[in-house]
C-alpha cells in the first residue's frame, strides 16, 4: 500500500489508566507520582515514531457524568474509584500533550471514545485518503475497525501492543468488528460493570454471533437455541439489549471536527525537553524525535561561546605543565582493571581538566597525597586500576556515584544519566566495544577530551551533590537526629571504598579440583533427575526447553493451567507459576530441583574456575551503590546467590579455601534482623527473650501456642521461625504456609495468634510509618529513618534487588522471607 | 500486588537498612583491628551478615576472639548483637 496519510486518535483516559496500573509508582525527587504520565509519553513517542502521522488528536474524558451514567446507575460502579494520585496526573498529561502541540478534544456528557468514534466516522466520510488509527489501552473501540480504521491497543502491561484490523479481530474473537457490541451485550464487560447475559461466556457469545450475526437476530431465533442457553437468554433479555446499547460508541457527537486543525505540527523541543526533565524522564528524552540534533546545536553554540570566553580547558599536557593542586582533584582513569593504564585526567575545577598519558613521580605524589582530596565516579575502580599500575591512590574523599546513591537509593543511574539529571548536560552513552577499541588503539583527540570532560563534570557533580547532602543533613538535624546522611556518607560509605577495594584485590582462593569433583557429581544427579522427569512425563523431551516443557506439562500430562499466567507463546513455565501447581503432580518438584541444580552448575561450578587469576584466587566485585536497602551486593560472580542452608551450597563453599599456612575465620551476625526488629519495635517480650539469651523461635512458639518453653516441639519451633521471619518481611499467609509446611487455614490461625501476642509487631506490619517512628535516635542512617514517607518506599517497591527479593536460590533461612511467591498473593490482614 | 509489595518493603526497609549499616561499621572496625594488630590478616568476603577473613594459622584463635568482640560492640541496641565465629580450612567448614 502506498504511504497513506494517517490520523492518530488517542484514547487518553484508557491509556492513563492502563499505565497507572501497569507501571510501578515512579516518583520524582520532589515526590510527585508520574508513572501514568511516563507510560502515556512512552506510548506517544512510540506511536509518533511508528506511524509518523500527518494528523493527531488526543481525546479526554471529563468529570461530568455521561449519558451512560444517567441511563444506568451501575455503570462502572464496580470500578474502584481511581486513587487521587492517578487523577493528579491527568493535568500533567495534558500539559505534555500541549507541549507536543497536539490538540485536545473533550466534551461534557461523552466519553473520550465517543469522540474518537465520531472523528473516525467523519474522517472516513470526508477524507478518503486518510487512514485512522485509534491508540488505546482497552478494547472498547474495536467496534470502530473497518478497512480504513485500525485500533492500536496495548496488551499485557505496557510492553506489548497489537494493531487490530478486521483480520486480527476475527482471529481473536471469530467476529466482525461491528459484532463487538453484540458480543458485549451477551458477554457483558466486567470492567465497566455491564451485566450482559449471566452465564454466557466468551465462547458461547462468539458461537451464537457467528451463527446468528446480531443480538437481535439471536432473540428472533430463540426457539432454535438449545435449552440451557435459551433460558439464560430469555431471563436477561433486557440486560443484554441494555449492555449492547451502552457498549455502542456514539459516533455522532455534536462537535465540529476539522481535520486541518488536527495537523501534527512541529513542536517546541525546548518546552517538551524541559517538561520531560522536570519529570525526570531521562530515558524518554533520548527517544524524542530531533532530540540529539537539538542538543548538538546547543552544545556547539555553547562551546563556541566558551572558546571565545576561554573558560573551558581540556588539555593534554606533560605533568610539569600541571597547575598547582591544593585541595581537591577529580580523577578519571583511562583504562580497565588489570590493564596497563593509557593515561588519566585530572580535573582541577568544573571547567578545566588535564590529561596526562604518563604517570610520573609528580602525578604519583599527587595521587598518593592523603591531604589532596580525590573526587570521582566509582573511585574503587580507579583505585584498582591504579593499584594494578603500581600507583597508590589515597585521600578518596567524594565518590559522586555513592553520594547520588544515598540521595536517591535504588535509582542506580549510569554516569551519563546522573550527569543529565543533576547538571542537565547530555553526554552520549558510549558504545562499549567501539569505545574501548578507540581507547586502546589510539590516543585520538576525542578519547582524551571525553575523559577530561568526565573529570570536569565529576567536579560539578560533587559541588551539586555536596549541597544536596548538606541540605538534607540540616533538615535531619533540625528534626532532632544526631546522625545524618552526611555522617553516613563521610564516616561509613567513603571509608568503606578503600576497604572494599583491598578485599577485591585480595580475592579468595578457589580449589578447582574440588569444584570439578562437585560438578561431576552434579552431572550424575542432573542426569538422573532428567530421566525421572521424562519417565514421569512418559515422553522424551528436553527439560531445559520451555516450549517442550509447556507442551508436556499442560497438554500431554494435562496438568490444569487454570491459575497459570499466559505469555505471548502460551502458558508460563516460570518458577513462580510452577509453584502454584506443585501439589498437583510430583513432577513439578523434580523440575524445580533439576533447574536449581542446573543453574548452580552453570553459574558456579563450571564458571568459577575460569574466573580466577593465575594464583587460583577469585576477585569478586563489591557493589556499594546498587541495592535499595543499603546492603552491599557482589557481582562477577554474585556470591550472595550461593544457597546457604542446602547441602549443595555447602559443597560449593568447601571449594573456597585458605592459603597454605592460613585459616579462614568466619564471623557471622546471629539473627541480626530479628534483633533489629525487636529493637526498633520496642516489643518488650521479644527484647526480654533476646536479653535472657533464650531461643527466639522457641519463645515465639511457646507464646503463640500458650505452652511452656520445654513443651515446644521441633515442628512448632520451625513454624514459629518461619513466622518470625515472615512477619518482619510481611510474608503472605500463602508464603508462610509453604515455608512452615502447614496448610493455609493453620497458617491464618497461627498468624492471628502471633499478632495477639506481639501487638507491637502488628502495628509495625500494618502501619509501617508507625514502625519507622519507633526507631529511636540510635538508628544511624537516612535509610533507617526516613522511610516514614511511604511514597518513597513505593517508588522503590519495584526497583533494584534487595537481599531477599527475586531469586529462588537465595535461601538464607528455612523461612525464606519475602520470596518471589509471596508477592502474588494478597495478604489478608492479620484479623481476616 | 504492587501495593502489597511496597508494604512488605516498608517494614523490611528499616530493618535491612540498619543491618546494612551495622555490617559496614563492622567492616570498618575489622579493618582498623587488622591495621593495628594483625597486619597479615586479610578480610576477603562479605556475604549477607557474614565477614570472612584469611588469617595466619598461629593467630587464628586470638583473632577470632578479637573480631567477635569488635563486631558485637560496633552498635548499641536494646538487645545484644551476637557474632558467631568459626575457624576452618575452607568456607564450608566455617
Amino acid at each position: 500500500m502506498a504511504t497513506k496519510k494517517r490520523l492518530i486518535l488517542i484514547d487518553s483516559n484508557a491509556l492513563i489508566h492502563r499505565a497507572y496500573h501497569a507501571l510501578p509508582p515512579l516518583t520524582t525527587k520532589k515526590g510527585e507520582i508520574v508513572n501514568a504520565v511516563y507510560g502515556y509519553t512512552s506510548v506517544l513517542l512510540n506511536v509518533l515514531a511508528k506511524f509518523k502521522p500527518e494528523y493527531i488528536v488526543a481525546a479526554f474524558d471529563l468529570k461530568e457524568p455521561t449519558f451512560r451514567h444517567k441511563e444506568f446507575k451501575d455503570y462502572k460502579a464496580t470500578r474502584v474509584k481511581a486513587p487521587d494520585d492517578l487523577y493528579a496526573q491527568i493535568p500533567r498529561v495534558k500539559e505534555l500533550v500541549e507541549a507536543f502541540n497536539i490538540p485536545i478534544a473533550e466534551k461534557a456528557g461523552y466519553e473520550a471514545d465517543d469522540l474518537l468514534a465520531t472523528f473516525a466516522r467523519k474522517t472516513e466520510k470526508l477524507h478518503p485518503d486518510v487512514e485512522v488509527i485509534v491508540v488505546t489501552g482497552d478494547l472498547d473501540t474495536l467496534q470502530l475497525v473497518n478497512d480504513r480504521t485500525k485500533v492500536f491497543a496495548l496488551r499485557r502491561g505496557m510492553s506489548d501492543s497489537v494493531l487490530y484490523d478486521e483480520k486480527a479481530i476475527f482471529e481473536r474473537y471469530g467476529l466482525k468488528p461491528d459484532q463487538m457490541n453484540d458480543y458485549k451485550g451477551l458477554r457483558g464487560d466486567p470492567s465497566d460493570n455491564l451485566p450482559g447475559v449471566k452465564g454466557v461466556g466468551e465462547k458461547t457469545a462468539a458461537e451464537l454471533l457467528q451463527k446468528y450475526g446480531t443480538l437481535e437476530n439471536i432473540y428472533k431465533n430463540l426457539p432454535e437455541i438449545k435449552e440451557g442457553i435459551r433460558k439464560k437468554l430469555e431471563k436477561d433479555k433486557v440486560q443484554a439489549y441494555f449492555s449492547k446499547r451502552l457498549a455502542t460508541l456514539v459516533d455522532n457527537v455534536p462537535v465540529d471536527f476539522d481535520l486541518e486543525k488536527a495537523r501534527a505540527e512541529d513542536f517546541s523541543r525546548v518546552k517538551v525537553i524541559n517538561l520531560l526533565r522536570e519529570m525526570e524522564f531521562f530515558s524518554l528524552l533520548r527517544r524524542l524525535p530531533g532530540y540529539e540534533e537539538h542538543m548538538k546545536d546547543i552544545e556547539e553554540e555553547k562551546s563556541v561561546q566558551e572558546e571565545k570566553s576561554g573558560e573551558i580547558a581540556y588539555k593534554k599536557i606533560q605533568s610539569n605543565e600541571l597547575p598547582l593542586i591544593k585541595k581537591y582533584v577529580s580523577i578519571s582513569s583511562d583504562g580497565e582493571i588489570g590493564e596497563i593504564l593509557n593515561g588519566m585526567a585530572l580535573g582541577i575545577d568544573s571547567r578545566s581538566a588535564f590529561y596526562v598519558s604518563k604517570i610520573d613521580e609528580k602525578i604519583k605524589n599527587i595521587l598518593a597525597d592523603e591531604k589532596i582530596k580525590k573526587i570521582g565516579f566509582d573511585l574503587k575502580k580507579d583505585w584498582r586500576i591504579l593499584d594494578g599500575n603500581k600507583t597508590p591512590l589515597k585521600g578518596m574523599d567524594f565518590d559522586v556515584q555513592i553520594a547520588a546513591y544515598l540521595l536517591k537509593s535504588g535509582s542506580n543511574l549510569s554516569w551519563e544519566d546522573l550527569v543529565m539529571q543533576e547538571l542537565g548536560v547530555m553526554v552520549e552513552k558510549e558504545d562499549k566495544k567501539k569505545g574501548q577499541a578507540t581507547l586502546v588503539f589510539q590516543e585520538d583527540e576525542k578519547a582524551f577530551e571525553k575523559i577530561c570532560r568526565r573529570a570536569a563534570l565529576n567536579f560539578s557533580l560533587k559541588e551539586k551533590l555536596e549541597k544536596d547532602l548538606e541540605k538534607i543533613s540540616r533538615e535531619q538535624l533540625e528534626y532532632g537526629k544526631e546522625k545524618t546522611i552526611k555522617t553516613l556518607f563521610e564516616n561509613i560509605e567513603m571509608p568503606l571504598v578503600e576497604i572494599l577495594a583491598r578485599m577485591e584485590k585480595a580475592g579468595i582462593k578457589i580449589n578447582k579440583t574440588v569444584l570439578r569433583g562437585i560438578s561431576e557429581k552434579l552431572d550424575r544427579r542432573v542426569e538422573k533427575l532428567d530421566k525421572e522427569i521424562q519417565k514421569m512425563a512418559g515422553v522424551e523431551f528436553n527439560v531445559n526447553s520451555n516450549v517442550q516443557l509447556r507442551e508436556v506439562l499442560y497438554e500431554k500430562m494435562k496438568i490444569p493451567a487454570t491459575d497459570i499466567k499466559k505469555g505471548k507463546t502460551g502458558y508460563s513455565t516460570a518458577s513462580p507459576e510452577l509453584q502454584k501447581i506443585k501439589s498437583l503432580h510430583p513432577v513439578i518438584e523434580k523440575i524445580e530441583e533439576y533447574r536449581e541444580l542446573f543453574k548452580l552448575k552453570t553459574t558456579y561450578l563450571d564458571t568459577l574456575p575460569n574466573m580466577t587469576d593465575s594464583f587460583s584466587r577469585l576477585h569478586t566485585t563489591f557493589n556499594q551503590a546498587v541495592t535499595t536497602t543499603g546492603r552491599l551486593s557482589s557481582s562477577d560472580p554474585n556470591l550472595q546467590n550461593i544457597p546457604i542452608r542446602t547441602e549443595l551450597g555447602q559443597m560449593i563453599r568447601t571449594a573456597f579455601e585458605a592459603e597454605q599456612g592460613y585459616r579462614l575465620v568466619s564471623a557471622d551476625y546471629s539473627q541480626i534482623e530479628l534483633r533489629i526488629a525487636a529493637h526498633l519495635s520496642g516489643d518488650v517480650r521479644m527484647i526480654t527473650t533476646f536479653l535472657s539469651g533464650e531461643d527466639i523461635h522457641t519463645a515465639t512458639a511457646a507464646r503463640v501456642n500458650k505452652i511452656d518453653l520445654d513443651k515446644v516441639g521441633k515442628k512448632m519451633r520451625s513454624a514459629a521461625k518461619a513466622l518470625n521471619f515472615g512477619i518482619i518481611y510481611g510474608m503472605s499467609t500463602f508464603g508462610f504456609a509453604q515455608s512452615a509446611g502447614v496448610d493455609q487455614e493453620e497458617a491464618r490461625e497461627f498468624i492471628r495468634k502471633y499478632f495477639a501476642n506481639y501487638p507491637q509487631g502488628r502495628s509495625a506490619r500494618v502501619h509501617p510509618e508507625i514502625f519507622c517512628q519507633l526507631s529511636p535516635g540510635g538508628a544511624i542512617s537516612r535509610r533507617g529513618e526516613n522511610f516514614g514517607a511511604r511514597k518513597r518506599i513505593r517508588r522503590n517497591g519495584n526497583g533494584t534487588t534487595p537481599l531477599y527479593s527475586g531469586n529462588k536460590l537465595v535461601k538464607r533461612d528455612a523461612a525464606q522471607p519475602g520470596g518471589p511467591d509471596g508477592g502474588q498473593y494478597a495478604y489478608p490482614g492479620p484479623g481476616g | 500486588m504492587l501495593r502489597n509489595q511496597a508494604d512488605r518493603m516498608a517494614v523490611n526497609m528499616p530493618i535491612q537498612g540498619l543491618a546494612a549499616d551495622i555490617i559496614k561499621l563492622a567492616m570498618i572496625a575489622a579493618d582498623k583491628l587488622i591495621r593495628e594488630k594483625y597486619r597479615e590478616v586479610r578480610m576477603v568476603l562479605q556475604i549477607h551478615d557474614e565477614l570472612l577473613f584469611e588469617v595466619p594459622e598461629p593467630q587464628s584463635e586470638k583473632f577470632a576472639r578479637d573480631i567477635k568482640a569488635e563486631m558485637e560492640g560496633v552498635f548499641s541496641m536494646s538487645v545484644p548483637l551476637i557474632a558467631d565465629v568459626k575457624i576452618g580450612d575452607n568456607w564450608g567448614e566455617v
